[in-house]
């Protein structure tokens, strides 16, 4: 048995603290110490995505990260991203209008692999998103519909170009 | 199709339940909002009211009596490189005659789903064992699964041709992109690169079995 | 999939962590960005006993001209290097190079001094560097030392470094305006094996200032007329070789204005 190692990670806002091994991956940390299931485990093998979550606002793939290594900073997932139901992320919306998930398991990570991109690029091309979504799979939707979304978005974000 | 059919007959049902309690001619009433009403009148009842005087049930078994039969035509438009053998598609235009759509998000996101997957089948989905049995595709690193950066946006033309075979003349999506795209993108493999005496590249295309093929076309030519 | 227990060390410097290293020796193992070590300790390829974790070390990231070099702090992660702009006037090759690697996922998490330590062949950074003619500084208790990266490579995942020492700065010329371009070639296991199929996995990258080159390990640059050589599953030191982790297939091609990419 190795030693336990007490780590204090923001998530979504809310300070969390525990007393973890060292080989606790974030994407446990999040969904079974703090509980939030948002956050997909698909592959494993950081091949997928489908765990993708912001480590101090850059999509990070969770299954891949030590909770160790996220200490001290902050953590969102998809709980963390709309205020309310009512009222979503941008870019959650625009995947609700676009129809840009069927059976919605990749869901989740390619919204903030999404929310990541934007926040680098605010104006991407067609071919930029798509380049950029190279690290989340989907099965259902062919990416045409997510790709449509993420166009949505950053035109509803505007941004600054 | 059975359920158009039971609702069809559930709501007769209900209109001759309703015509006794409402003591009027069947033909008078109409279904709406959950109600069965008298036409033209505020006087009706609610189906949740007469459910609960008696059940209101109907069984039915719908038979199409033979097939329909769903179409479409696929199109690829694809580049290969003849050094490295790889191919990429460029363009992709179907057309999915499914008959009547009655949820057309739902029905284009089966078709883009389904043409990814066969591009897929096409380009880069395979199984791989080495001699001694042993998977070598066991996890996403290894199989051949496309991201958004290798396939490009879909182009859509709808056609709805109804089916005599039923009453809503709807056929079928399930797995129209899937059948129209694989072939579509193999065909045009094996197009791009047909003047350098190719005829035949097993599925999927990948780079080495595109480049193993021009090279015996070519050395064949020799 | 969930790695052997270990103990977990995060020192506050490169002395530190340097002092850790020599006391455990080849039972530590230093975790960078993880994005070649976790996936290999997920799938209990490896089982270090302490993990000494760098990534943290602000003294590690830094981007900066020096005479006519520019100096790389090995912690410094794949995205800082695409965005950066010291890099974008001096050097554009090895930004594009970074651009290149896995998905932006990856690139938020993987460091230079990682990649370059690693010796994946199929992996980008190296063969960028490569392809500069760069210098690796190695750090240990014992001084430090500046090894051409040319002679830092001893074959597929393995290179002069010694146990106790630190890879802490990549080197590399600038180039300016000179001319590039960088190629790669993605393979999988149902891209067919590499033995039968002359494209090498790894990128190559050249530019009319420097060589054209290609990754650790295979000190050729790709050509139809290259000797076919079998990605080995295991390296000439018996370690295993970590799951193939590029996803493709496909290529890039990036090159600077005005230079034509040789042969897609
Ligand atoms: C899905 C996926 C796709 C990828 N695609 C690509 C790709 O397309 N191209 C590419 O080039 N790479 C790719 N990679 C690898 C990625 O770039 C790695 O991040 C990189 O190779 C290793 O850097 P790291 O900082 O993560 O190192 P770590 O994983 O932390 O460490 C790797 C090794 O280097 C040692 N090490 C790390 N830092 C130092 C140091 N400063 N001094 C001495 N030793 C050190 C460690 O002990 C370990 O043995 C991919 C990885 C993944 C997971
Ligand atoms: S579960 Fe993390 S990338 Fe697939
Ligand atoms: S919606 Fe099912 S995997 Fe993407």
């Amino acid at each position: 048995m190795t030693s336990t190692v007490k780590v204090q990670i923001t998530v979504n806002g809310q300070p969390t603290s525990a007393d973890v091994e060292p080989r606790l991956l974030l994407a446990h940390y999040v969904r079974d110490v703090v509980g939030i299931k948002a956050t997909n485990i698909g592959c494993d093998t950081t091949s997928c995505g489908a765990c993708t979550v912001l480590l101090d606002g850059e999509s990070v793939k969770s299954c891949t990260v030590l909770a160790v290594q996220a200490d001290q900073q902050e953590v969102t997932t998809m709980e963390g991203l709309s205020p309310s139901p009512d009222e979503l992320h941008p870019v959650a919306a625009a995947f609700r209008q676009e129809h840009g998930l069927q059976c919605g398991f990749c869901t989740p990570g390619m919204v903030m692999a999404t929310v990541s991109l934007l926040a680098e690029n605010p104006h991407p091309t067609e071919r930029e998103v798509r380049e950029n979504l190279e690290g989340n799979l989907c099965r259902c939707t062919g990416y045409h519909n997510i790709v449509r979304a993420v166009l949505a978005a950053a035109e509803a974000q505007g941004g600054d170009s | 199709m059975a359920v158009y059919k039971a609702a069809g007959e559930l709501a007769e049902l209900a209109k001759q339940r309703a015509a006794d309690l409402l003591e009027a001619s069947v033909d008078d009433l109409e279904v709406a909002d959950g109600r069965v009403g008298v036409r033209g009148t505020d006087t009706g009842v609610s189906l949740a009211d007469l459910a609960a005087r008696e059940q209101l049930k109907v069984e039915t078994v719908f038979d199409s009596g033979a097939a329909s039969f769903p179409f479409g035509a696929h199109v690829a438009v694809v580049e290969v490189d003849v050094e490295s053998g790889k191919a990429v598609v460029d363009r992709i235009v179907t057309v999915d005659d499914a008959g009547p759509v009655l949820n057309p998000l739902l029905a284009e996101g089966q078709r883009h789903g389904g043409i990814a997957q066969g591009i897929a089948q096409a380009l880069f989905e395979e199984v791989v064992y080495d001699e001694d049995g042993n998977p070598l595709t066991a996890t996403f690193a290894d199989y051949g699964f496309p991201s958004a950066a290798e396939l490009p946006s879909f182009t859509l033309v709808d056609m709805e041709t109804p089916t005599p075979l039923n009453p809503l003349g709807a056929k079928g999506i399930g797995e129209a992109g899937t059948i129209g795209a694989t072939p579509a993108v193999q065909s045009a493999v094996v197009d791009a690169v047909s003047h350098l005496g190719v005829r035949h590249i097993d599925m999927p295309a990948t780079p080495l079995r595109v480049w193993t093929a021009i090279q015996a076309a070519t050395e064949g030519a020799k | 999939m969930i790695p052997v227990g270990f103990e977990y060390a995060r020192p506050d410097s490169v002395d530190a962590a340097l002092a850790l290293l020599a006391e455990h020796g080849e039972d530590a193992v230093v975790l960078a960005g993880g994005h070649s070590l976790l996936p290999v300790m997920k799938l209990r390829l490896a089982a270090p006993e302490l993990v000494i974790d760098i990534g943290k070390l602000a003294e590690l990231q830094y981007v900066r001209v020096e005479g006519e070099e520019i100096a790389i702090g090995a912690g410094t992660r794949h995205r800082t290097l695409e965005a950066s702009e010291v890099l974008a006037a001096e050097c554009p090759l090895l930004a594009a190079v970074a651009h290149s690697v896995g998905d932006p996922q990856v690139r938020h998490r993987g460091t230079l001094g990682g990649s370059l330590a690693h010796a994946d062949p199929a992996s980008d950074l190296p063969a960028g560097v490569l392809a500069l003619g760069g210098t690796v500084v190695l750090r240990s208790p014992r001084g430090e030392r500046r090894v051409p990266v040319t002679e830092f490579y001893t074959g597929v995942f393995s290179t002069v470094k010694e146990p106790d020492e630190l890879v802490v700065e990549v080197r590399v010329p600038r180039t300016g305006t000179a001319g590039w371009a960088y190629e790669k070639f993605t393979r999988r296991a149902s891209t067919g094996p590499s033995s039968r199929w002359p494209w090498s996995t790894a990128g190559s990258g050249s530019s009319t200032w420097g060589r054209p080159r290609c990754g650790p390990g295979r000190p050729r640059p790709r050509s139809r007329a290259a000797p076919r050589s079998r990605r080995p599953r295991r390296s000439p030191t018996g370690t295993p070789s970590p799951p193939r982790t590029s996803r493709g297939p496909r290529s890039t091609v990036a090159t600077s204005p005005g230079c034509s990419p040789g042969g897609r």
